[in-house]
């Protein structure tokens, strides 16, 4: 209450400063000027104002004001959510980029890895072929060799049966006979023939 | 009566005679008692009006988002619209938002009502009509009703035949407004010989001249800058304050409100500060009053002086003279008249603005009260002079 008394008390101060200060009166002493607000012609003018900006205001209200408003905040959504969107998009794009790369460096890694043992495979295949083969080969030049050994070892016994055979056939005849130096010599000149001819055969 | 008056064209006539003439609200149709109906400023407004309600609604249109669900709603068809586009949202997120933050979408239909109000009239000013149209029509409407003075002051037989309208209207000056009101009402013989001269339309008057006592007609051509008129920017600036008030007592509630205007303080110092915020609420309006009618007057006034010097000197060094200064007075004229396109930008953006300002002043602010009104008061004082500088440079 005693605020609304300081207002009115002051709107009423308002109204005597200016009076004693001593305000100077209205109207210009140019008869033109006074023309410029003549309430003859002012009165009328400030009434169509008031009228025509109120009128314009409540009808453009209704017809343009509201539909401009709704179209910028529209907008604005449109806007806020593209940017939104574009900027979700962005980050998904990133992460998923990302990913990629970490999917290529991994797949990477592992293709060297896969390479590197297919290599070690490889090698360990050739090294074990390898070996089996100069396994294989020196089995069978070992069997080569025993066989010729055994083929050996058979000529010579055949060999030897041969010889004591025909020794005995020999000491046969030499005991139907005297051997004379002679005889003899030609005896085991003969022997010796007959083994080399057998040996000739055996071979 | 004025010197000028034996030059061709009522143009040049007129703005060297009087810099003022493209300011003075013409009457066009006054009632029997001398008020007014229609004028040559409320024929602008009326211009602004149906000019407002035609292509606002237009732009409007093209601005709001279709209905075809892809991106192309969205986007604002014709050069017009894009420039209403580009001022309403100039208005709302660069001026008004600021201000009044989440309550900007309540006032902008004020705020764009009162811009492109103020603007239309400032632009619709620059139009040179009221010289076309005196051109057109001065000799066709002046000419026949002097004509036809003459030829029917003889027939009154009240010995005024040789009296030209002038005359005649200073004779009516000697009979005082009060008692030409009541003799125009009662309709006597004597006074319809005075009134001869008039154009009437049954018991209205046409072309009133306000420079005469009595009933005069005189055709000064139809156009002029509404906002060039005071009793139109004190109605806007009236508009401005109620809606000011209103919102401030709507926002804060009239306790709210009052305990505003005092800042809170107790009594014996309420009272001043009280006083001092009422001047306040008072300026405010009384500011953006004068300030859109003396910077739309001062133009034109500026335009019709600088245009002045060609008469003046066709009519006081000879015709060589009145070419040499008509070249550089009328090119300086024409960097004036852009610079008046300019002001008109800016008037109608100052008085807006200000209006945001002084609205924001009086919502709940979202801060604490005091702080938020010694904020507010800063600003202002800030605005307050940038204006003041903006309309010094004028």
């Amino acid at each position: 209450m005693t605020k609304l008394m300081s207002v009115l008390g002051s709107v009423v101060l308002m109204g005597i400063v200016p009076t004693a200060l001593g305000a100077p009166e209205e109207g210009g002493t140019e008869a033109h000027a006074e023309l410029l607000a003549r309430p003859e012609t002012a009165v009328p003018a400030m009434i169509a104002a008031i009228v025509m900006f109120c009128l314009l205001f409540f009808l453009l209200k209704k017809l343009a004001w509201g539909a401009i408003l709704k179209g910028l905040n529209d907008r604005e959504t449109k806007i806020r959510t593209e940017i939104e969107s574009a900027e979700n998009a962005r980050a998904q794009a990133t992460r998923a980029l990302d990913d990629y790369q970490k999917e290529l460096a991994k797949a990477r890694t592992e293709s060297s890895a896969m390479i590197q043992q297919a290599r070690a495979d490889a090698q360990r295949v050739a090294d074990e072929l390898r070996s089996k083969n100069e396994a294989e080969l020196a089995s069978m030049k070992n069997k080569a060799k025993e066989e010729i050994e055994a083929a050996k070892r058979a000529a010579l016994t055949e060999l030897y049966a041969q010889t004591a055979m025909l020794a005995t056939q020999v000491a046969g005849r030499i005991l139907h006979r005297e051997i004379k130096p002679a005889d003899h010599a030609r005896l085991v000149e003969e022997s010796l023939s007959q083994i080399g001819s057998l040996g000739r055969n055996g071979d | 009566m004025i010197p000028a008056a034996d030059m061709a064209g009522p143009t040049l006539l007129l703005a060297g005679g009087d810099p003022l003439h493209h300011n003075y609200d013409y009457p066009i149709i006054s009632l029997p008692n001398g008020y007014a109906i229609l004028t040559n400023h409320i024929v602008m407004m009326l211009t602004v009006f149906v000019l407002m309600l035609w292509l606002l609604p237009r732009a409007a249109r093209a601005i709001s988002t279709g209905k075809t669900g892809t991106s192309h709603d969205y986007v604002t068809k014709g050069v017009f619209a894009h420039l209403i586009e580009v001022l309403c949202v100039f208005f709302r997120d660069d001026v008004a938002k600021p201000a009044l933050g989440k309550n900007t979408d309540k006032f902008m239909p004020f705020l764009w009502t009162v811009f492109f109000f103020i603007l239309f009239n400032n632009l619709l000013g620059m139009v040179p009509l009221l010289d076309a149209t005196s051109l057109l029509f001065d000799g066709m409407i002046n000419g026949t009703h002097e004509a036809a003075a003459h030829v029917e002051s003889p027939a009154a037989g009240e010995g005024h035949g040789e009296v030209d309208a002038h005359a005649a209207g200073r004779d009516d000056a000697s009979h005082g407004s009060g008692d030409h009101e009541a003799a125009s009402l009662a309709g006597g013989v004597s006074e319809e010989s005075h009134e001869s001269h008039a154009m009437r339309l049954g018991p209205l008057v046409l072309f009133q001249d306000l420079t005469k006592e009595g009933t005069a007609s005189h055709f000064h051509g139809i156009g002029g800058t509404a906002t060039g008129n005071i009793a139109v920017t004190f109605s806007l600036a009236l508009i401005a304050i109620i809606i000011i008030i209103s919102s401030g007592i709507k926002s804060l509630g009239f306790g709210g409100f009052i305990d505003h205007l005092t800042l809170g303080t107790k009594f014996p110092l309420s009272v001043v500060i009280a006083f001092l915020e009422c001047v306040g609420l008072v300026a405010k309006p009384f500011a953006l009053m004068v300030r859109l009618f003396a910077n739309m007057t001062a133009g034109h006034v500026m335009l019709a002086s600088v245009l002045g010097f060609c008469s003046m000197a066709w009519n006081g060094v000879g015709p060589a003279g009145g070419i040499i200064i008509s070249v550089p007075a009328i090119i300086f004229a024409t960097i004036i008249g852009i610079l008046e396109v300019l002001v008109a930008f800016i008037q109608a953006f100052v008085f807006t603005f200000l209006t945001a300002m002084f609205i924001s002043l009086f919502q709940h602010q979202e801060h604490g009260h005091e702080a938020g009104h010694e904020h507010d008061h800063l600003h202002n004082h800030e605005y307050a002079l940038g204006d003041a500088q903006m309309v010094a440079a004028h």
